[in-house]
């Protein structure tokens, strides 16, 4: 038991989260292994985000355990969530900068908030962490004069600033050019592995994912389907996943939205 | 930026400061949050008339405290009669208890106010005393030494006079230029109203 | 008509569910410990937005609702002979209700819009959740400077308004219309009480604030993290706030005057 502690970051047992009666998840699985970086992948709109909500203790699920480093997060106090949260930390598909701080501002705001450091430790702190994502230049910029790849850069500046032990990366690909791409690709990959940080990544990009992911998940239908390393799930036979992996305009998920008879439906409109 | 933000809302903050001090200095009166102290005298009357909760209470013209609670109240059984609370300026605490009140109307339709008319300040009476001294008995003496000389807190005033209510003036005009039957009628009246 | 009343009182139960969540916010926001040095920046801050922002609007409109009241007054007092108290119609009229409901209409339709638009597009963007990833309650660095600020800046710019609506009436009365001046002050020093005008009045204007207040700020928390959602529930903030602030002053009215 305390191998598995050690060795799994998160862990999430038997899990069911119901939004309204609408099921997101039902009887879900997943461990995330420390240090390495954990890729979700799934169709829009199946819940993704939610699931990094989940483990950042955002939402509480109707069943089930969510364990972070040993530690249910659903059942914690709400003090003693904040204290993990510190360990803790995501990076929001949009960045979310706070738009009235700048990007120095925006990367200090967490360490102001927790630590009292020094002005002049805090300065070269930031500096560091901007140094890191290639930003030490923008330091004195505005979010609303960023790219949205720089943005989301500044962003993971500010994920990082408190040496967390997890970061959870929410689409951290969607609607990048390929350079800026590459580039948060790059970031992923060195942070895990010169500072040992373990990432969950959730996405649809599907090659990007499988190129820095140590393991993948695939989500469908309210439960993982397919889990493996990317050399596994390209093996994989599951028509769900080859569909998925693969980009197929049909297969397991219908082109079509479910709907009556087509021919019935067209005749309708003649009466 | 933020030491324009810390400037501005510092000037904002002058300037509520000021608006405060215009407010409370130049708008309202500072003398009457000054002399605030003030002690409690009562007054039974027959009728109060227009008589309102916060009316002015004056000597000679001059604001000196303001009415507090009107209510009705009956001594030792009689019918109930008003019965008002009045806080007086203490600055003036030298007025004879011999005093009467009286209801007055400012203008001919303006808000009604108490009028404090001096009664014989106690100098005036103790020459008076002098003067017929032989007749003066013992009882008497004690009777005007018992009350205060001047109001205190807690006193009530029974010599007042009632306020004038125009509609029993033109009424009593009016009945007294009628027969002698409509007097019965305005007594009526007068006594429904009470 | 089943339908109907089904929805009457689903439509009750949403509403009593959303006073909850509004009373939640509130809560999480005022309770726990206060931490001045970090919250004193924020506050100043606030202050800067909701007082500081809001200032020309309520002194321009301050001046001419003074002026014009006084315009107005010196007309209808003419007519009596009793300009003399000119001076105690326009003090009265703005100290006892037109200060208080006037700036807090304004405050509503200036600072709470923007405070509602402003949180509507935190959470859109996601702020308020990195904020709350961050170890960090937004109750407590968003909603709780901005409520603070909104609940002093308010009563705040109302003692300006009142003060700039009387220095209009002033205008009018005595450098155009020719009242004496004496008269004018002496009118109004003599029938404004300090406690039963000038304090009900900051009574009805710290209530304003509390209401409009936590209506812009639930609108904003509360609001659906659209675009489509952040319009409306600005708009919801104006009208709810107007509702409510002419409704409290009809109550708090009927509750100081009466006597």
């Amino acid at each position: 038991m305390t191998d598995t502690l050690q060795q799994n970051l998160v862990e999430i047992h038997d899990m069911s989260f119901y939004r309204g009666t609408r099921p997101i998840y039902k009887n879900m699985n997943l461990t995330v292994p420390k240090g390495k970086v954990t890729a979700i992948m799934g169709p829009s709109g199946i819940g993704k985000t939610t699931l990094l909500r989940l483990i950042g203790g955002q939402l509480k699920p109707q069943a089930g355990q969510i364990l972070f480093d040993g530690e249910d997060v659903p059942s914690m106090t709400r003090s003693r969530l904040y204290e993990v949260r510190k360990r803790m930390s995501m990076l929001f598909q949009s960045g979310a900068l706070f738009t009235d701080l700048s990007v120095f501002d925006n990367v200090a705001y967490p360490l102001r908030e927790h630590l009292n450091l020094p002005e002049p430790v805090l300065h070269n702190l930031v500096l560091m962490k901007l140094q890191s994502v290639g930003l030490r230049g923008a330091a004195n910029m505005m979010p609303s004069e960023l790219s949205g790849g720089m943005a989301r850069r500044a962003a993971l500046a500010r994920a990082i600033a408190l040496d967390p032990d997890l970061i959870m990366f929410d689409e951290p690909f969607a609607g990048q050019d390929p350079i800026s791409m590459g580039v948060i690709v790059k970031l992923i990959a060195e942070l895990n592995q010169s500072l040992g940080l373990t990432c969950i990544v959730v996405s649809h990009d599907v090659n990007e994912v499988l190129s820095i992911a140590d393991y993948a998940y695939i989500v469908a239908e309210q439960h993982i389907i397919a889990g493996g390393t990317s050399q596994e799930l390209r093996n994989n036979d599951d028509l769900r996943v080859k569909q998925f992996l693969e980009g197929l305009a049909d297969g397991p998920v219908p082109f079509h939205y479910p709907a009556i008879d087509y021919k019935l439906d067209l005749t309708r409109g003649v009466n | 930026m933020s030491r324009k933000v810390e400037i501005t809302v510092g000037l904002f903050m002058v300037l509520v400061i000021c608006s405060v001090l215009f407010l409370c200095f130049r708008v309202t009166d500072p003398t009457s949050f000054a002399s605030h102290n003030s002690y409690r005298v009562y007054a039974v009357f027959d009728n109060i008339g227009g008589l309102k909760v916060r009316s002015p209470i004056k000597i000679g013209g001059v604001v000196i405290g303001r009415v507090s609670n009107i209510s009705l109240k009956s001594d030792n059984g009689d019918v109930y009669k008003p019965y008002v609370t009045m806080d007086l300026d203490a600055q003036y605490d030298k007025i004879p208890s011999s005093s009467s009140l009286s209801i007055k109307t400012s203008g001919l339709l303006g808000e009604q106010f108490i009028d404090i008319n001096f009664g014989l300040d106690q100098n005036i009476e103790q020459e008076l005393d002098a003067l017929d001294a032989d007749e003066a008995s013992t009882p008497t003496n004690n009777n005007v030494n018992k009350k205060p000389v001047y109001l205190i807190d807690g006193y009530v005033i029974n010599n007042t006079k009632p306020a004038m209510v125009i509609e029993d003036l033109i009424g009593q005009f009016l009945y007294s230029a009628g027969g002698s039957s409509d007097k019965d009628k305005k007594q009526d009246t007068n006594e429904s109203k009470e | 008509m089943l339908n109907l009343i089904a929805k009457l009182g689903q439509s009750t139960i949403n509403i009593i569910a959303m006073l909850g969540r509004s009373g939640l916010m509130l809560f999480g926001a005022l309770i726990g410990k206060p931490q001045f040095s970090k919250q004193f920046p924020l506050l100043v801050k606030q202050f800067y937005f909701v007082g500081v922002q809001s200032l020309s609007i309520i002194i321009v409109s301050g001046l001419f609702i003074g002026m014009v009241l006084a315009l107005q007054g010196y007309f209808i007092l003419t007519t009596f002979g009793a300009e003399a108290s000119l001076g105690m119609l326009v003090a009265l009229a703005l100290l006892r209700e037109l200060g208080p409901v006037v700036a807090g209409l304004l405050f509503a339709g200036r600072a709470g819009s923007a405070l509602t638009a402003e949180i509507g597009l935190m959470k859109a963007t996601e702020q308020l959740s990195s904020m709350e990833m961050m170890a960090i309650d937004p109750l407590r660095r968003i909603i709780a400077p901005r409520f603070w600020a909104g609940f002093f800046c308010m009563p705040f710019l109302t003692a300006i308004f009142v003060a700039v609506g009387i220095l209009g009436g002033v205008l009018v009365g005595v450098d155009w219309k020719g009242i004496d001046a004496g008269f004018f002050w002496s009118s109004i020093q003599s029938n404004v009480d300090w406690w039963h005008d000038l304090g009900n009045c900051f009574i009805k204007s710290f209530a304003f604030a509390i209401a409009s207040t936590w209506i812009a700020l639930f609108n904003g928390y509360d609001c659906v993290p659209t675009s489509e959602g952040i319009s409306r529930a600005t708009t919801n903030t104006v009208v709810y706030s107007s509702l409510v602030i002419l409704g409290l002053d009809f109550i708090l009215t009927a509750l100081m005057f009466s006597n």
